[in-house]
């Protein structure tokens, strides 16, 4: 909606935008941390790292991962399962699969850093998700060099409002980094058709898609929208709203002002697959 | 000669028969055996009849025959009728009645007071003048003519000499003998340049200087029409920026920023209608058609006891009558619009109507851009007034604003939105000194939006309707006590928005529930001139708020932050009943103290309450933003506001300066958690959360309103800060601490001049400097889902670079031929002129946005609006 204001604003008026030279060297370090618990076999892995500074030049850079630390899991039944390290900054379950998350536990994330920092998310419902009755591609040959597929799906929601969602996208196995989040709040109960959950541009003769489906809390929908409104529109145009920091649910069990960033989440995930042929 | 005249008096009162023969011979009833005869005859046979002998000089008494109208009445209706349209005055001694001659001035017991009043208007239009000044030179006191040009002057009975004046017309002097109450409309002539650079006026200290009010700005409308406008069109909002104390975040941004109060704290009163969206085109520009405008006041502090609603300003604009004296119409070419005005009288001297309408066109070019996709995009305005004066003690008005924006960008965007406000008025003249005003006023404000066609499609409405009924006073007792007392109720209902799927949309109707709410309110205020020097002015508003059915409150869990998980349960309320109330009182006081006849100090303290809150969290308000009632979450927001200044004028009033100091305490304000949620939403209080803020500064001004060049010169040094500090982290802003509000920029230099050079061309400039806004910047960065974020852990820490701009703007004016009314101006304006490219924003973005999601590299993004110079041709026409 906001970017309808920006576009209307831009028709209407000359805006210019020029690249400046900034040098930002303020940095807030803090504890980076992400992953999420599914009903699906796991392993689940949790990657810790630490915030660097926002360069403008320098590529060389890189965000390094946090090791040494000790994670586990917790449910609300008192079951507890270890992730011990399995690369730098990656934390994983047991490779054999015998840890699954169940619909209707909660789940808590607790992190001990290498500073001896305690850190623990607060817990996380598991609540199972509807499956994806459909789904299906369109070819658009105007749109880019190469042509757009873009890949949608049909999906019945549930009665009830507070269902929130989250969709995957998988080409030949590798994650498209895209967020695709949605709320019921306008669709409540009723089939949600043609919702789209990816695109590609680049067409080999065949593709294998796969989309995930994933439940989300109220709290995990409302962060994974906002990082995707923040990387989206990161314009700070007149109509946006200006930037804000985006607080997981992760905290300092000893200070309550010291938080992670990123989010520790349990979904009901389903999946769906479909072969794109070249047109 | 006035001690004899008190001593005199001070034994009469002590007589025993002084008080007695009020009742016994003044009253006594008296039959005459003639009716007819000098004075001398006549008081004779009254003392005849009477039992009792008059005393009194020769010189008293005329030897004119009288008749009289009966010869049955009592003592003193006989004298009264003798002595019609004579100053004599009747004092019992025992059994004898003495006339005296009543002195004028100095016998002030004896005298009775008497009340000038009338109309002040402007002598070509027939116009009412707001805020003349009727100045009483022998008493060297006087008052303002209200917002309806009435003003009434009490006095003891005497000759005295009153100085009708108002800037940029002729001053007016009457001599009058004043013996009775008297009701006098003058008309003031506009001045014209050459004659007022000659005038000098005698006036001691201009009202300005002297009288109680404070931190309040009166631009002329001479000067708003001749700054230079962006592209030629003229605009009162952005020509009140200019002033110090007064900022706005950015050029498209709507709405103003007065003395750190956020935009929606203004009291914006189009002929006394509130007015909910004061922009067109985004904010480019205001709603107000300036043709059809007769005043501007904008009351930074020192708000009388007369207004309510909002914390920190009040914008009062007053429409045109309309000409009561002959047809007149006027209009405008320009780039942006055209637009006609029409008035004149429907019943000569009575009634008089004005009707002003424009259109803008930009689209009708659009239209041929393919790119754009532009199908409509325009705006129009329609503002009309009728007034008619049943006579002498009533006069009735009705005025009305229509207006609306339409947008309609290809498939994606359809938005419009408009105001709509009518306002009937009946002034009552009670007598002399009472002043009566009842208002009606209806407003409403509507926004829609839609997205026609896709599985998103969908037509979301929402409103806000106001019914105001209202009476106001002023009860000028005397030269010492101006009364202003009133009662006003306010019924709002709010349609919150709803969302109806069109197409083939996979949406849901939504239908928020509607909000009612009812805000009564009484006043009293008092300006007391308790000397020469020092005036006051007091006041008292208490105003009772109350949030009613139907409707229903969620509760929330208490010690979580609020979420629709934490709902505990939902009460409903049947309509009518009363959800939760709010009320307090309002203290308005404000003072000056003359320090010579050109100079004073004034100070004023103001606390100030607000219901209604507009929701908005982008950094610029959009339509899209809407307001809201206080309820049981939202609680009203209240201000205190300490202010001083120093008031000074130079050589003859030509030049007024201002030097003023001011604190202001904000408290529940509307603030929202980081990245919150506000469209379409029920449980909208969790994603709200309270704050308090400060605000302080030093504003300098120094105006010239007479001459050939007029304008003025403005300095502002200001901070405005904000505070939110909740009790879990996600209610809480900037961990805690104060942090600069959105529109903080310290310092602010404003230059406004128009140069009259000859009949043909008046040239003018503005040039305005503020710091930048401040903007937040990422101090950090991660890496969430292979997705490179910047991190903003702190709100407003950094600034976009200052802002500086310089306008220039150059009106010909043809020569009006002999003998044809057809007047005709060309003006030529340039905005911008060198051209500088302010920053409206500065964002941040990976160096490649799409495809390489590993890259690290970033670069930072200046984002200007209007970042050229714009030149405009404007063809105005009066006939």
């Amino acid at each position: 909606m906001m970017r309808h204001l920006s576009m209307l604003l831009l028709c209407l008026v000359v805006g210019c935008q020029k690249v400046i030279d900034l040098d930002l060297r303020r940095v807030q370090k803090r504890l980076v941390v992400n992953g999420t618990i599914t009903d699906s076999p796991g392993p689940y892995t949790i990657s810790l790292s630490h915030t660097t500074t926002y360069s403008f030049k320098d590529s060389s850079d890189f965000i390094s991962g946090v090791t040494g630390a000790k994670v586990w899991m917790e449910d609300n039944l008192g079951n507890t399962e270890n992730l011990p390290e399995w690369q730098p900054g990656l934390y994983r379950t047991d490779s054999t699969g015998h840890f699954q998350g169940v619909a209707g536990r909660s789940y808590a994330l607790h992190i001990i850093t290498p500073e001896g920092k305690h850190y623990a998310s607060l817990p996380e419902l598991l609540q199972p998700v509807a499956t994806i009755d459909s789904i299906y591609y369109k070819y658009n040959a105007t749109e880019g060099a190469k042509g757009q597929y873009t890949v949608s799906i049909d999906m019945l929601d549930p009665p009830g409002k507070g269902n929130y969602y989250r969709w995957n996208f998988f080409i030949n196995g590798t994650y498209l980094i895209e967020i695709h989040v949605d709320s019921d709040n306008f669709f409540d109960g009723s089939p949600l058709k043609g919702k789209v959950v990816g695109g590609w541009s680049q067409p080999q003769d065949s593709m294998l898609v796969e989309v995930q489906q994933m439940s989300l809390s109220k709290d995990a929908y409302d962060f994974w929208r906002l990082v995707d409104v923040q990387y989206r529109q990161q314009s700070n145009a007149p109509y946006d709203t200006p930037p804000a920091p985006i607080l997981g649910n992760v905290y300092n069990l000893n200070d309550p002002n010291d938080y992670a960033l990123g989010y520790f989440g349990a979904s009901g995930m389903t999946h769906k697959k479909i072969w794109l042929r070249n047109k | 000669m006035k001690h004899i005249s008190y001593l005199f008096v001070l034994f009469a009162l002590l007589s025993p028969a002084f008080a007695m023969g009020q009742q016994s011979v003044l009253d006594k009833q008296v039959v005459m055996l003639k009716d007819t005869g000098t004075v001398e005859e006549l008081l004779l046979e009254i003392g005849n009849q009477g039992g009792f002998t008059f005393a009194y000089s020769n010189n008293l008494i005329s030897s004119r025959i009288i008749i009289l109208k009966s010869a049955n009445q009592t003592v003193k209706a006989y004298l009264d009728e003798i002595f019609e349209n004579e100053l004599v005055s009747y004092i019992l001694r025992g059994n004898k009645i003495i006339l005296a001659k009543k002195e004028t001035k100095d016998s002030f017991p004896l005298a009775h007071p008497i009340t000038m009043s009338g109309y002040l208007k402007d002598s070509a239009s027939g116009e009412a003048l707001i805020g003349a000044t009727v100045f009483i030179q022998e008493l060297t006191q006087g008052t303002v003519s209200n917002s309806y040009g009435f003003y009434s002057v009490t006095m003891p009975e005497g000759t005295y000499t009153l100085v009708y004046s108002y800037i940029g017309y002729e001053t007016q002097r009457k001599t009058l003998l004043l013996r009775e109450s008297q009701h006098l409309n003058i008309e003031l002539g506009m001045a014209s340049t050459s004659l007022e650079e000659v005038m000098v006026t005698a006036e001691n200290a201009s009202h300005q200087v002297s009288s109680a009010e404070i931190s309040t700005l009166q631009p002329s409308m001479n000067i708003i029409r001749k700054m230079p406008a962006f592209l030629g069109e003229v605009d009162i909002l952005r020509s009140i920026v200019q002033l110090p104390g007064v900022s706005t975040v950015g050029e498209a941004a709507p709405g103003i920023n007065v003395r750190g109060g956020s935009i929606d704290q203004n009291l914006i009163l189009l002929d006394e209608a509130p007015v909910y969206n004061s922009s067109h085109l985004m904010g480019f520009y205001s709603v107000f058609n300036a043709d059809a405008v007769k005043d501007v006041k904008l009351y930074k502090g020192g708000i009388p006891a007369r207004y309510g609603g909002r914390l920190s300003s009040v914008l009062d604009i007053t429409q045109k009558e309309g000409n009561n004296k002959e047809w007149k119409g006027s209009g405008g070419i320009g780039v942006v619009d055209s637009r006609f005005t029409l008035e004149g009288p429907l019943v000569k001297n009575r009634s008089s109507f004005i009707i002003a309408a424009r259109r803008s066109y930009a689209d009708l070019f659009l239209k041929h851009i393919k790119a754009a996709q532009v199908d409509q995009a325009y705006f129009y305005d329609i503002n009309a007034k009728v007034n008619y004066t049943i006579n002498e003690k009533n006069k009735v008005f009705l005025s009305g604003y229509l207006g609306r924006d339409v947008y309609r960008i290809g498939e994606d965007v359809a938005i419009d939105w408009g105001n709509i406000t009518a306002t009937g008025r009946w002034n009552h003249v009670f007598n002399k000194k009472l002043f009566s005003n009842v208002t009606a006023i209806y407003s409403k404000y509507i926004y829609r939006q839609g997205e026609p066609k896709g599985i998103y499609a969908y037509e979301g409405e929402r409103s806000i309707l106001n019914y105001n009924l209202k009476a106001d006073f002023s009860y000028f007792i005397n030269l010492k006590h101006q009364l202003t007392f009133g009662a006003s109720s306010i019924l709002y209902a709010f349609e919150p928005g709803k969302l109806k799927p069109v197409d083939i949309s996979s949406y849901h109707t939504i239908d928020l529930p509607d909000e009612q709410a009812l805000e009564s309110s009484l006043y009293i205020g008092d300006e007391y001139t308790l000397n020469p020097r020092i005036t006051l002015m007091a006041g008292l508003r208490y105003a009772l708020y109350q949030n009613m059915g139907p409707g229903k409150v969620f509760t929330y869990q208490t010690g979580a932050p609020k979420s629709i998980n934490t709902i505990t349960d939902t009460l409903q309320y049947q309509s009518g009943e009363i959800i939760q109330q709010y009320g307090g009182f309002e203290p308005r006081i404000s003072g000056s103290y003359l320090l010579n006849d050109h100079s004073s100090i004034k100070l004023s303290y103001n606390r100030t309450r607000q219901y209604l809150h507009f929701i908005s969290n982008t950094t610029a308000a959009t339509p899209v933003d809407f307001w809201k009632a206080s309820n049981t979450y939202l609680k009203p927001e209240m201000a205190d506001q300490l202010a001083a200044g120093y008031f000074r004028n130079f050589h003859q009033n030509r030049f007024q300066a201002s030097v003023e100091v001011y604190y202001k305490r904000l408290d529940g304000l509307v603030d929202y958690r980081n990245g919150a949620d506000l469209l379409l939403n029920e449980t909208v209080e969790t994603e709200l959360v309270s704050g308090k803020g400060r605000a302080y500064g030093i504003e300098l001004l120094v105006n010239k309103t007479k001459g050939r060049l007029t304008g003025w010169a403005g300095y502002t040094f200001s901070r405005t800060e904000r505070l939110v500090k909740g009790s879990t982290l996600p209610e809480t802003i900037n961990q805690g601490h104060y942090y600069p509000a959105n529109y903080d920029q310290p310092h602010k230099v404003n230059l406004v001049g128009v140069y009259e050079w000859n009949k043909k061309w008046t040239f003018s400039a503005n040039f305005t400097y503020s710091t930048g806004r401040p903007i937040t910047y990422p101090d950090g960065a991660y890496r969430l889902d292979g997705l490179f974020l910047p991190d903003y852990s702190s709100r407003n820490q950094d600034r976009i670079p200052d802002y500086h701009r310089l306008d220039l703007s150059a009106t010909l004016t043809n020569p009006k031929k002999p003998g044809r009314k057809w007047e005709s101006s060309w003006i030529f304006a340039l905005y911008n002129v060198y051209a500088r490219q302010n920053a409206y924003s500065i964002y941040f973005r990976p160096k490649v946005r799409y495809g390489n999601f590993n890259s690290r590299q970033t670069e930072a993004i200046q984002l200007s609006i209007l970042g050229t110079v714009f030149p405009s041709v404007t063809y105005h026409f009066k006939f």
